[in-house]
C-alpha cells in the first residue's frame, strides 16, 4: 500500500546483532561476490535511498535515515559504503552496518568517482543495482561522464534473485516487526474512542510502535459514519460514537517491514457494516487460502475477486491487494490479476482488502510467512 | 501518554494559495516562460522545498507532477487514484488528474505537451534515471532549467505559511516540555523520542525531523538508539515538528542530573553566540553575517578550530516548507535576508570539555530583526536524576 514518506526515519536506529547476526551478512556478501564474478563483472554498485533501501540493507544492514547510500561490492576483497552524511555522523552510522569502511559524502558523483579510482576500477566492468529506479539522473550523468572507461551493466535481476534466498534469521525479524504491529492494533482498541481526534488517537498507536523500537511507522485511516471514505494519513477529524474507523499500519523494525489492517466500529455495528466487514475478511481469508509456494499471484488475486464480486473487487484492486514484504515495504510479487509472477517457496507477503460500498467501508490485512509449504500469519490474528 | 494542546490556527488557505500561484506565474512571465513542469518524488526532505505542496497544499504519497501554465489553472497529475479526494479538497485552484502510478509519467508528459512555447522543468535533481527517461521520451521536447523559480518566489513566508510555521514552533515547545517531563534514568533513547513524538503528534504534527541523543560526551546529535539513559547524561534534542507541511525547529540541551560548572560556562558561551547571531539577522544583510557573528563569539572563547566540520555543520538553515532560502547559514553563504523569511539559528557546537551542546530557535525575520517563534526559555535545562 502506498503510504506517506516521512522527512526522516526518527524511530530507534540501531542494530540487534543477536536478531540478525553478522555471520548472516557475511554469507550474503560471499554469495553476492560469487554472483559478481559469475556475471563477469569486477564489482557491483548498489544504490539505495531513504525510500527504497532494501537492496543496500540486504548486504550491509545499513538504512539511510534520509537521502542516499551506495555500496560497492568487488568480486574479491572488502566492501565500501558511501553515505550521504557528514563526517561527524560516521560513529552513529557505523552501528547500523557490519561494514568497516564508511565514507561520507555531500555530493555523490565526486565521492563515487574517487572511490572507483581508489579501488582501481576506472576501466572496470561494473554492475548496477537500484540505480535506474532511484538514482537521480543528474548524479548518474555526472558519474558516467567522469568514468568513460567503465562498462556499466544493470544487474537488478541478478540481485533480486539473490534476495529471494531467505535466511532463517529473517523469519525472526519479520515476526518481531509483525508482533509490534499486532500490539499496536490492540492499543488501537483503546485509543480509538469518541471525543478525540484521529490524530490524538493515532499518536497513542504511534507511541506504542515506537516503544517497540520501530524505525519507521506509516499509518492510514478512514473514519466517519460508515467510513465509506478513502484512506488517508491521520488528520484532525473528531471521532464520534458509532463511527467506523479503517486502520492500516505499515511498520519497520530492524529494517524489516510488516503490515496489518483492521476495521473498528466505535459502538455496536449496524448490519450493513457487519456484512461489509465480513466480506473484506472473507476475501482476505480466500487470498490466504490461495497462497502457497509456487502459486500464481494472479490466482491469489482471483480468490479475492471471487469472494468480493466485481464491484467490490474494483475498489479493493485500486488500493492494491498486497505484495511481497521484507526489507522493502513493497517487494515482488505484486498480488494482481495481471501478474505473471509466482509466490516464492520461502518469503513474506502482505495481503490487504479495503472496500467501500453504500456509504460503508471495511478493511482487513495481515502479513504472511511462506516457508517449506507452510503459510503462517505473523503477529496475533486480528479479532473482529 | 502526556498530552499538550495548542489551538489550531484558522488559515484562509485558498487566498494564500492564490497568492503563491500568482507569484509563480508572474515569475514565469518575467522569464518569458510559458509553463513550468514540477516533479516531486514523494520522498519528503527537510532540506528540499516541496514545490508541489507550496502550490497545492497537497503532500504527495508518491511521485506527482504539477503543470503550471503562465496563465490559468495548473494541473496536478498524481497517484494513487484512491488519494485523489485528499488532493482535491485542499482549496487550491488546481485541476487534479488521478492516475495509477504506472501511468503517471506518461500522463504528465502528454499533458505537458499541451503547454505551448518555452517550458521549464523543476525536480531534475531528484528525478530517478528511469523516471527521467520515461518522461522525456514521452514528452519528446526540450525542457529549460526551472529549478529555482518556485524557491525564489517562495523565499519569504506568506501570512498563511507563517501561521503554520508559528504553530509548528508551538508544537516544538510542547515536544521539549515532554522531553523534560519524561526523561529518566534507565529509559531507552528511542523511548524518550517516542514520548516527545507522541505529544507533538497529538498536538497536530504529522511528521518530525527528530534527533534525540544522550551520553556523557556526545560527538554530535544523532538518531535515538537502544542505549539506556544514565545519571548525568547530556541529552541533546533537535526537535522539528511538521505542521501541515511546514517545519519549525527547537534545539536545546538537557542534563539528566545537576549541570556542572563547566557545562554551565560553555552553555553560556552558546547563549552569547546565539545573541550575536540574532543581532546580525537583519533584513538586507547576507545570511553569512549570522554565521560570522556566532563563530566570532565561539572563536573568541578559544574554539576557532571547532567552528567547522566535523565539530559543527551549519549555524542554521532556512526552514518552512522543507529547505527554503537562505538554506544553510555558513560564513560563506550569500543569500540576503528578507522580511518574513523563516529559519532556525543554532550555534550547536562540539566543545572538547563538554561534548556536543545544542541551542537554537526558529525565527521569522521582521523589519527590526528576528522574532523567535519557539518560546522555550533560553537556558541549560537540568534535573536531579
Amino acid at each position: 500500500m502506498q503510504t506517506l514518506h516521512p522527512v526522516l526515519k526518527h524511530g530507534g536506529l540501531f542494530s540487534d546483532w543477536e536478531l540478525l547476526p553478522r555471520a548472516m551478512f557475511e554469507d550474503r556478501y560471499a554469495r553476492i561476490q560469487h554472483a559478481v564474478a559469475a556475471a563477469g563483472d569486477d564489482a557491483w554498485l548498489i544504490y539505495g535511498d531513504a525510500q527504497r533501501y532494501g537492496d543496500v540493507a540486504y548486504v550491509s544492514h545499513f538504512v539511510p535515515r534520509l537521502r542516499s547510500v551506495v555500496v560497492l561490492v568487488p568480486k574479491s576483497g572488502k566492501p565500501d559504503i558511501l553515505c550521504s552524511i557528514g563526517s561527524r555522523d560516521i560513529p552513529a552510522s557505523k552501528i547500523l552496518t557490519w561494514f568497516e569502511d564508511m565514507r561520507p559524502y555531500t555530493r555523490l558523483p565526486g565521492e563515487a568517482v574517487k572511490l572507483l579510482n581508489d579501488r582501481g576500477l576506472t576501466g572496470a566492468r561494473m554492475g548496477l543495482v537500484g540505480t535506474r529506479s532511484s538514482l537521480p539522473i543528474a548524479e548518474w550523468q555526472a558519474i558516467a561522464a567522469e568514468l568513460p572507461g567503465v562498462v556499466w551493466t544493470a544487474r537488478d535481476a541478478e540481485y533480486a534473485a539473490l534476495r529471494r534466498t531467505k535466511d532463517p534469521a529473517e523469519d525472526d525479524a519479520l515476526r518481531r516487526s509483525a508482533d509490534a504491529v499486532a500490539a499496536a492494533m490492540r492499543e488501537a482498541e483503546q485509543a480509538l474512542r469518541p471525543g478525540r481526534t484521529v490524530r490524538e488517537a493515532t499518536a497513542e498507536i504511534d507511541r506504542a510502535l515506537r516503544f517497540a523500537a520501530a524505525e519507521d511507522i506509516r499509518i492510514l485511516v478512514a473514519s466517519g459514519a460508515g467510513a465509506g471514505l478513502q484512506l488517508r494519513p491521520p488528520d484532525e477529524r473528531m471521532l464520534n460514537a458509532g463511527d467506523t474507523v479503517l486502520l492500516y499500519l505499515q511498520v519497520e523494525v530492524q529494517r524489516y517491514w510488516s503490515q496489518a489492517a483492521r476495521t473498528f466500529v466505535l459502538g455496536p455495528p449496524v448490519e450493513a457494516q457487519r456484512a461489509l466487514t465480513a466480506r473484506a475478511e472473507s476475501a482476505l481469508a480466500a487470498m490466504q487460502a490461495a497462497v502457497r509456494g509456487g502459486a500464481r499471484a494472479a490466482d491469489v488475486a482471483a480468490a479475492a475477486k471471487a469472494a468480493l464480486g466485481d464491484e467490490l473487487f474494483a475498489v479493493a484492486e485500486s488500493y492494491g491487494l498486497g505484495a511481497g514484504i521484507g526489507l522493502d515495504a513493497v517487494e515482488p510479487p505484486a498480488i494482481a490479476l495481471d501478474s505473471t509472477a509466482t509466490i516464492p517457496d520461502d518469503g513474506a507477503l502482505s495481503l490487504h482488502v479495503a472496500v467501500h460500498a453504500g456509504g460503508y467501508g471495511a478493511i482487513a490485512g495481515k502479513t504472511l510467512l511462506v516457508r517449506n509449504g507452510c503459510v503462517t500469519t505473523l503477529g496475533a490474528e486480528p479479532s473482529a | 501518554m502526556r498530552s499538550g494542546k495548542v489551538e489550531q490556527p484558522v488559515i484562509d488557505v485558498k487566498s494564500d494559495l492564490d497568492v503563491r500561484l500568482d507569484r509563480v506565474q508572474r515569475a514565469l512571465r518575467e522569464k518569458a516562460l510559458d509553463g513550468l513542469v514540477i516533479y516531486y518524488g514523494g520522498q519528503h526532505n527537510m532540506l528540499r522545498m516541496d514545490q508541489i505542496m507550496y502550490l497545492t497544499d497537497y503532500r504527495t504519497l508518491g511521485p506527482a507532477v504539477l503543470l503550471v501554465p503562465r496563465d490559468g489553472v495548473p494541473e496536478l497529475i498524481m497517484a494513487p487514484v484512491w488519494d485523489a479526494a485528499r488532493a482535491k479538497e485542499t482549496g487550491a485552484n488546481v485541476r487534479v488528474t488521478a492516475v495509477s502510478p504506472e501511468r503517471l509519467l506518461q500522463t504528465a508528459a502528454a499533458a505537458a505537451q499541451g503547454l505551448p512555447g518555452r517550458i521549464a522543468l523543476s525536480g531534475r535533481p531528484i528525478m530517478p534515471l528511469a523516471a527521467y527517461d520515461e518522461f522525456m521520451h514521452a514528452f519528446g521536447g526540450e525542457l529549460l532549467d526551472g529549478e529555482t523559480i518556485v524557491t525564489t518566489v517562495g523565499a519569504a513566508r506568506t501570512p498563511g505559511e507563517l501561521e503554520r510555521v508559528e504553530h509548528a514552533a508551538k508544537i516544538a515547545d510542547l515536544g521539549f516540555e515532554a522531553l523534560r517531563a519524561t526523561a529518566h534514568v534507565g529509559m531507552r533513547e528511542y523511548e524518550l523520542a517516542a514520548e516527545v513524538e507522541a505529544v507533538m503528534h497529538a498536538a497536530g504534527a504529522e511528521d518530525n525531523f527528530g534527533l534525540i541523543a544522550a551520553g556523557s560526551h556526545n560527538l554530535a546529535v544523532r538518531p535515538p538508539t537502544d542505549r539506556r539513559l544514565e545519571k548525568g547524561d547530556v541529552i541533546i534534542g533537535e526537535i522539528t515538528p511538521c505542521y501541515r507541511g511546514f517545519l519549525a525547529q527547537l534545539c536545546r540541551t538537557y542534563i539528566l542530573g545537576e549541570a556542572t560548572g563547566v557545562q554551565r560556562t560553555k552553555h553560556d558561551m552558546l547563549l552569547r553566540a546565539l545573541d550575536a547571531g540574532m543581532a546580525a539577522a537583519k533584513p538586507g544583510t547576507p545570511s553569512a553575517m549570522i554565521a560570522r557573528a556566532i563563530n566570532g563569539v565561539i572563536g573568541a572563547a578559544g574554539y576557532e578550530e571547532y567552528c567547522k566540520p566535523p565539530y559543527m555543520r551549519t549555524r542554521g538553515h532556512g526552514l518552512g516548507l522543507g529547505g527554503v532560502v537562505p538554506y544553510d547559514i555558513t560564513d560563506g553563504a550569500s543569500p540576503t535576508l528578507e522580511r518574513n523569511m523563516t529559519m532556525v539559528i543554532h550555534p550547536n557546537q562540539y566543545i572538547p570539555e563538554t561534548g556536543y551542546m545544542m541551542l537554537g530557535d526558529t525565527v521569522v525575520i521582521e523589519d527590526d530583526g528576528p522574532r523567535a517563534l519557539t518560546k522555550t526559555p533560553l537556558k541549560l535545562f537540568s534535573k536531579e536524576a
